[in-house]
């Protein structure tokens, strides 16, 4: 919280607290490779409750919680659905959400139980070395999930053994040293809050300065001053941090701030943007900030987290292709920079060791030449399987390799992340199914059912991507179709916890349709694009 | 009622969230629609409003008072601004 003094916590008294939480846990019955979802904003709390479920041998799964603008019945209807398969033997939460969630799964045939902060405090045990529970390597560690609806029926698992893989391949890939301080404001529910701005600094006795999202979005210079104060050297961010972060700190919250100690921070989790490096290079540049800091990262929870790092030591490569070759041809075309149609891709870096990237066309031969495929990739820090679904699991690979749904082409031995295959929207670094906005303005009266399509453009300015939602209506009442489209962004809103930025309203027949007779997402962007004058690329 | 804030004040400030938040001009604002409980505006729009609501008014707006719900109409935030205008001790309740 900005304004108070910051809480310390040791691994003495990581161990102290935790020890409260490992005999509630095990006066409730949980055990050895029980789920325990954790639900709660970022505090000591929360990770005490994290540490103490995996010191019992359960397996942890961090979870967003309600938040005001959401609406509360869509959170307990996900929340419920995820109880119902998942089959948690606890939920950890804070003491304002225990009776909502108590009261929400009661009656769901859930037998497991919803404790809070305030529980463990009453237990007041010492915690004994000997208690702790000798593991498999290939056991579940910890459980992560992505968001809406759509992600959070996949369920990653990650062994030890996948987790201290990793871990040993990405801090020598970052060069990860004695000196470092990793300084954080992500949320601990996405992996890479979860394993770079926790994970990876707890088991590595790195210090780490964390704060709450919810703090540093109201006031994003704190992240700032935090890097000075505790002399930061990496931090972490989505590439809309960087425009954010350029464009909305004041400068008399800066003063005095040096930024000369950063010596990386690392772009990962949405579409990375030369453009939102150079606007923080250069708003930071006169703190001291050293642009060849601007470190790019490729990584998903299914490989723990990195699967490539790149400018670490050296600056991040940058590719000028041509636009226009890119979203014909599929093709990486090189062009010189003052070529109209030209595009600055940010490389992603190269692969990890014990990590292997391919990229392949539809029929899963590999591509050579800047062409561009679906990235596939093979580890040793691989899930073991989204939970409690086979069938998602093996859909997932072929013949080995993780098909990652994310579009790109290699050049020189560097990875650059073109697009994705499944139409996933990106805002801020979270991700958003574009099932679930349509869902939710499918039921807007006056849109015509089943004809709406959702998707995302990205923003320059913003340096992340923009909700762009086309629905068929009827009539041309200018004030009516206002009414619309305000029930629309509530709508999504309440389900999907995003806004709506651009909102087309059309007349019948106006999408199109896939030749299996679904909406077609792609084809409908490009046609939108087309009719504004918006390059679709 | 607007009577603890002026209608030009409201005129601006609707410009600005129309313009450079939601960025669609053809939205019409009315000072008690909400407007990040209804989906209009994102959390991120808070810092812009503050900036916003810092160099128009000539005020310095403590984070800490940059919630959804206090910035969540028109109304809301130019009754908060005015505490701050007449240094009112605790503008934020």
């Amino acid at each position: 919280m900005p304004g108070c003094r910051p809480d310390v916590v040791t691994y003495g008294r990581l161990i102290t607290d935790a020890a409260r939480y490992v005999s509630l846990l095990k006066s409730v019955g949980v055990g050895r490779d029980d789920v325990v979802l954790c639900i709660s904003p970022t505090s000591v709390d929360l990770i005490f409750a994290f540490v103490a479920t995996t010191l019992i041998g359960a397996v942890p799964a961090m979870l967003p919680f309600p938040t005001p603008k959401l609406d509360p019945d869509e959170y307990h209807h996900r929340l419920s659905a995820l109880v119902a398969y998942t089959r948690p033997a606890a939920i950890l939460t804070t003491p304002e959400l225990k009776d909502e969630l108590t009261e929400h799964l009661a009656g769901e045939g859930w037998l497991g139980r919803v404790l809070s902060w305030e529980d463990a405090v009453r237990q007041g045990v010492e915690f004994v070395v000997d208690d702790a529970v000798s593991m498999e390597a290939d056991g579940p560690a910890v459980l992560q999930y992505s968001s809406g609806t759509t992600g959070l029926q996949k369920g990653v698992v990650l062994s030890h053994r996948a987790l201290f893989n990793h871990l040993r391949s990405y801090t020598a890939a970052i060069s990860l040293a004695p000196d470092d301080v990793v300084v954080s404001w992500l949320p601990l529910y996405h992996d890479m809050g979860l394993i770079a701005g926790f994970l990876m600094p707890l088991l590595t006795r790195t210090p780490l300065v964390l704060m709450s999202p919810l703090d540093w979005v109201r006031e994003p210079g704190m992240l700032l001053r935090a890097v000075d104060t505790y002399r930061g050297t990496l931090t972490w961010l989505p590439n809309f941090a960087y425009s954010f972060l350029a464009a909305k700190v004041r400068e008399d919250d800066l003063q005095g701030c040096r930024l000369d100690s950063l010596r990386a921070v690392i772009n990962c989790s949405e579409p990375m943007s030369a453009h939102s490096h150079d606007l923080f290079a250069r708003r930071f540049s006169p703190y001291g900030f050293h642009p060849d800091a601007l470190a790019t990262c490729y990584a998903m929870a299914e490989n723990t987290f990195a699967v490539t790092q790149g400018g670490i030591g050296r600056p991040s490569t940058q590719d000028v292709i041509d636009g226009a070759a890119l979203a014909k041809c599929q093709r990486a075309q090189p062009v010189s920079a003052d070529c109209p149609t030209a595009k600055t891709m940010v490389s992603a870096g190269s692969p990890i060791d014990g990590v292997h990237v391919r990229v392949v066309s539809d029929g899963y031969e590999d591509l050579f030449n800047r062409e561009i495929g679906e990235i596939a990739i093979k580890s040793d820090c691989m899930l073991t399987e989204y939970f409690h679904r086979p069938d998602l699991t093996a859909d997932a690979f072929h013949d080995g390799w993780f098909l990652t749904g994310d579009y790109g082409y290699v050049a020189d031995g560097q990875l650059y992340v073109t697009g994705r295959k499944k139409d996933l929207i990106i805002v801020g670094g979270s991700n958003i199914y574009p099932n679930d906005i349509e869902a939710a303005v499918n039921t807007v009266a006056g849109v015509h059912p089943g004809r709406c399509v959702a998707f995302g453009l990205y923003d320059e300015q913003t340096g992340t991507e923009t909700v762009v939602v086309i629905a068929e209506v009827d009539g041309e009442d200018e004030r009516h179709h206002q009414a619309i489209k305000s029930t629309i962004r509530d709508r999504v809103a309440r389900s999907n916890d995003c806004v709506v930025r651009r909102i087309h309203l059309v007349r019948s027949p106006w999408l199109l349709k896939t030749s299996s007779g679904k909406i077609a997402r792609r084809a409908n962007r490009e046609k939108y694009c087309h009719e504004m004058g918006i390059d679709a690329w | 009622m607007a009577d603890n804030y002026s209608t030009d004040d409201a005129s601006k400030l609707k410009a600005f969230i129309a313009r450079d938040i939601v960025r669609d001009q053809s939205v019409t604002l009315t000072d008690d629609q909400p407007l990040m409980s209804s989906g209009l505006v994102d959390s991120f729009a808070l810092v812009d409003l503050s900036l916003f609501i810092e160099n128009t008014f000539g005020v310095r707006v403590p984070d800490i008072d940059l919630t959804p719900e206090r910035m969540d109409t028109v109304a809301k935030i130019l009754t908060y601004v005015g505490k701050l205008r007449r240094n009112v001790k605790d503008p934020a309740s």
